[in-house]
């Protein structure tokens, strides 16, 4: 299932293959998005396959694809793809076990070898941001395992981490406060932001800031920046990321649409 | 700058409460708040939305309202805690009020009192057995809890059976405990499932879409063959006809049937529910009888595909239009030489019958 409500086409999504695969119940969207409305509109040199101003990559979302975990999705941004894996409220071990909530556990798998420190740190923010919206209190004694798999990493992999994490945890049914996303930002030596940086962008970039925002009052769930900036590029680029995130979680709703709809 | 975006207006998760009856049977997302019929009264009055206090008792504006799962109260505020969609049950008696709840589509069991499930006896301690109901923590069953069962008849029970029980006591803080008597001390049907027959897991959705009352699939599987049958509310079925073979059809049907189409979407097509279930089943009947071994899923963009299989012939793929085209899915089987040419533009998905 393919939706793209574009306001701008974009030239970059021709060279994808059309991921349908033969699952049973599952729903795939795709969507273009621009959010360029408050970001610098001086881009127009760059040779990026982008439209004008800041846009969100393509993206893209299967769920319930996997047959064993509660829920699954796998999310793709651009060519970072994420593949999200829940399973709860199940049994506890018995050191873990928190009388009255639920223990969420996020385990993060790089592509290939062993998770290190990064993915230790990553697991970290994403468990952090997924308490804070899942309602462990209703499932106390039982654990709430979050296992996701990088398929592939071309730049903003945490903000896809936590779509990937916020779309399994919504398809096992886990009760949540409100919806999540994350959205990533990077600042160029000369100040330009841009949205859902590629990984050559996050690379180049002066600093990256990555924010988790919540659905109901689009407030900061969690942020990590890396690299140097001003207040000001603070709070420009949440306000960014907050324009970005309403395109991001109508997304997530379109999807759902489109799943529901199907059954 | 930072404060130039303006949330707009559009009714996107969480931003604005929308009016319970005007989202009824439609997707519901976490974190949304919906506005219960008084609700909206007080809410365009005043603004704060508070409820009329029971000062004024007799006056008979209060309405009970019942939260299902998926939907919390905090404060006066209805949220949704689960995507899905949003379903209410009118009281018998009089009218406003009534149960709200959201019909997802999730795969793993809470145990609820009063619901019937299907468990695994996984182990024997003592005077009680654990019971594996697919919850986060086995249940315990009593060896009293049975039907004719004293201190001294103890009922026969062996790790590894299947319990068909009802729960008595389930609640989030504690253990899950299950009985097999209702409340006359009748079995009614609960108990020990006996020997043979075959347990498969579906959604928790397919099974309460199986056990409507209305229900056209379980009607139409039926009329097929003799069949014993048990649901669990866990997502358990369990299903045994004369032979294996015919076990493993009806098991087929089922689990295909959360692909079937809903009866609304069968409505508008030329088809009718029961004819195409009819002719789901016939195929899988002829073809696996005559011999298949394989039974395929299809699902097509555009196109229904149903396979014909009778004895005489070697199986054959009929086509049909759909309107709109929507994905539809369709079970088949594939008997003989059936080539995947003959079949291109769907992935087969291999079921080992």
């Amino acid at each position: 299932m393919r939706t793209g409500y574009a306001t701008c086409a974009q030239a970059h999504s021709a060279g994808r293959k059309r991921r349908s695969g033969p699952h049973v119940g599952s729903g795939t969207m795709e969507g273009v998005v621009a959010a360029g409305a408050n970001a610098h509109a001086d881009t127009g040199t760059e040779s990026r396959s982008r439209g004008p101003g800041c846009s969100l990559r393509h993206f893209a979302c299967e769920q319930n694809l996997l047959s064993r975990p509660d829920g699954s999705a796998s999310f793709l941004q651009g060519d970072t793809s994420v593949l999200a894996g829940v399973y709860g409220p199940a049994e506890v071990k018995v050191s873990k076990e928190i009388f009255n909530k639920a223990t969420l556990e996020v385990i993060l798998r790089p592509k290939i070898g062993l998770p290190g420190v990064a993915e230790k740190n990553r697991e970290r923010m994403i468990r952090n941001t997924c308490e804070a919206v899942v309602l462990g209190a209703l499932h106390p004694r039982t654990s709430i395992t979050v296992v996701l798999q990088i398929v592939s990493d071309a730049g903003s992999l945490l903000a896809c981490c936590l779509n990937a994490a916020c779309m399994a945890l919504v398809d096992a049914g886990v009760p949540m406060r409100a919806l999540f996303c994350g959205v990533t930002c990077a600042l160029d030596s000369d100040g330009t932001l841009v949205l859902d940086p590629t990984a050559k962008q996050e690379k180049e970039a002066r600093a990256v800031l990555t924010f988790a925002l919540d659905s109901v009052d689009r407030k900061l769930l969690m942020s990590t920046t890396k690299g140097l900036y001003s207040d000001a590029e603070l709070q420009q680029c949440l306000a960014a990321a907050q324009t970005a995130s309403q395109h991001v979680f109508r997304f997530y709703r379109d999807s759902l649409l489109r799943r529901y709809s199907k059954s | 700058m930072a404060e130039s975006v303006p949330v707009t207006a559009e009714s996107l998760a969480g931003s604005g409460a929308r009016a319970a009856c005007t989202v009824l049977n439609q997707v519901v997302l976490p974190g949304e708040e919906l506005l219960l019929p008084e609700q909206e009264d007080a809410d365009g009055a005043g603004g704060a939305g508070e409820r009329p206090l029971p000062l004024n008792a007799g006056v008979c504006s209060r309405v009970r309202v019942v939260c299902g799962p998926g939907l919390r109260r905090s404060g006066d505020r209805l949220l949704v805690t689960k995507c899905g969609l949003l379903r209410h049950k009118e009281p018998s008696s009089g009218s406003g009020g009534g149960v709200y709840w959201v019909d997802s589509q999730q795969k793993r069991y809470v145990p609820v009192k009063g619901d019937h499930v299907i468990g695994i006896v996984t182990a024997k301690s003592g005077d009680i057995f654990k019971v594996d109901v697919g919850g986060s923590e086995p249940a315990s069953l009593s060896y009293l809890a049975f039907e004719g069962a004293t201190k001294r008849n103890r009922p026969n029970v062996q790790v590894g059976d299947l319990i068909y029980g009802q729960f008595v006591v389930a609640n989030k803080d504690m253990e899950p405990e299950m009985v097999c008597i209702d409340s006359c001390g009748r079995a009614n049907g609960m108990g020990v499932i006996g020997q043979d027959g075959l347990l498969f897991k579906v959604t928790l959705g397919l099974i309460r879409k199986l056990l409507a009352p209305d229900c056209e699939i379980i009607q139409e599987v039926g009329k097929l063959y003799p069949l014993e049958i048990v649901f669990g509310m866990n997502g358990r079925i369990w299903v045994k006809a004369k032979t294996i073979q015919q076990t493993l059809i009806l098991a087929n049907i089922l689990e295909a049937s959360k692909m079937s189409c809903s009866s609304s979407r069968l409505s508008r097509s030329r088809m009718k529910p029961s004819g195409v279930l009819a002719g789901v089943a016939l195929s899988c009947l002829s073809a696996l009888e005559q011999y298949s071994g394989q039974m395929w899923l299809f699902r097509g963009r555009g196109a229904v595909l149903q396979l014909w299989a009778r004895p005489g012939l070697q199986g054959r793929a009929r086509r049909l239009p759909a309107e709109g085209g929507e994905v539809r899915g369709a079970v088949g089987c594939a008997a003989g030489s059936l080539s995947s040419s003959s079949v291109s533009g769907c992935r087969p998905r291999k079921h080992v019958a």
